[in-house]
């Protein structure tokens, strides 16, 4: 790990249980690019276990520096790895409900007409309760 | 399948952070498999195959949820086997954790000023309230990263109406997206 960057982690968040929160990828927050590998290879991660696949070497560690290397290699794959997030496991069909409040199971049918609820586009976000903990 | 430039991981963001509000699931209650687009469909942008007709679990299931999370003390090939369990390989894997998203979102769409709180509120609400609620799982395993410091904190108050300055803003940019395409 790089010092500078660990002194600044240390100011950053100087007991556990701080609230403070840091980029991932320090250089560029705001802007969707592949920073965050250079930064990674540089001593600059600050997740242990991303710092432990560049230590530890291997394929993992050949695929960081791809993507160090070639961004739009990078944009291809997290796409790709976006769909298969998107496929894990959803509910489909008869399966799961919709809910009214998207924080809560819905309560029995006869206290709530959500599960019925049609389609309809121009639907609100179900909204969370401002009263809910 | 067209080019991923930033703009298309945008419009693609855009999109799952409305599959995981469950918004989907009013345009099809059939499980189906559509083309899940980029805003330039009609341009031919890229699309990308996703199940459609989304729902939201019957029970909340707070042992699963955290069995299933990346850990804060996970070492490399701990991340690794977690991803691989939920079928991702090894790259994927390393692709995934390029992108601090919640940051680069908040940072795109809100004031600087509310990033803070805003952000504990929304990881703390989803961490907490949608136990293994499975358009959430999508959510915590692509902020895997920012959880893995996240869930080591003390939540003490939650701002909900963070929340939906996080999420609503979004789902007006697609439901309006949408009803254009769609038209």
């Amino acid at each position: 790990m790089n010092p500078a960057y660990l002194t600044f982690l240390e100011k950053a968040c100087p007991n556990a249980s701080a609230t403070t929160l840091i980029p991932l990828d320090d250089d560029t927050p705001a802007k969707f690019d592949s920073s965050y590998y250079t930064n990674l290879l540089g001593g600059n991660g600050a997740l242990h276990s991303d710092r432990d696949i560049v230590d530890s070497g291997g394929t993992a560690l050949d695929h960081v520096q791809h993507f160090a290397k070639h961004q739009d290699s990078f944009f291809d794959e997290f796409a790709k790895a976006m769909v298969v997030m998107s496929n894990i496991q959803p509910l489909t069909g008869s399966q799961g409900e919709i809910r009214t409040n998207c924080r809560f199971v819905n309560p029995p049918c006869s206290a709530s007409k959500a599960a019925t609820v049609s389609s309809s586009l121009g639907r609100k976000l179900p909204l969370v309760q401002t009263s809910a903990p | 399948m067209g080019t991923y430039s930033e703009k298309n991981v945008l419009q693609a963001l855009i999109v799952l952070m409305n599959v995981i509000a469950g918004d989907l699931s009013l345009i099809s209650v059939r499980p189906s498999v559509c083309l899940f687009w980029g805003l330039d469909l009609q341009a031919g942008g890229p699309g990308w195959r996703v199940v459609f007709g989304r729902r939201d679990s019957l029970t909340a299931n707070i042992t699963l949820a955290d069995e299933d999370l990346p850990s804060a003390l996970y070492s490399g090939s701990q991340l690794v086997s977690n991803f691989e369990s939920k079928g991702f390989n090894l790259r994927q894997m390393v692709a995934l954790s390029g992108k601090d998203l919640i940051t680069w979102l908040l940072a795109n769409n809100l004031e600087k000023s509310m990033e803070l709180q805003q952000l504990v509120s929304f990881v703390h609400d989803v961490y907490h309230h949608h136990r293994h609620h499975h358009h959430h799982h999508l959510l915590l395993l692509l902020l895997h990263g920012r959880l893995q410091k996240l869930t080591h904190m003390t939540y003490t108050q939650v701002d909900t109406q963070s929340v939906l300055r996080v999420v609503y803003p979004l789902h007006q940019v697609f439901m309006a997206k949408l009803q254009m395409i769609t038209a």
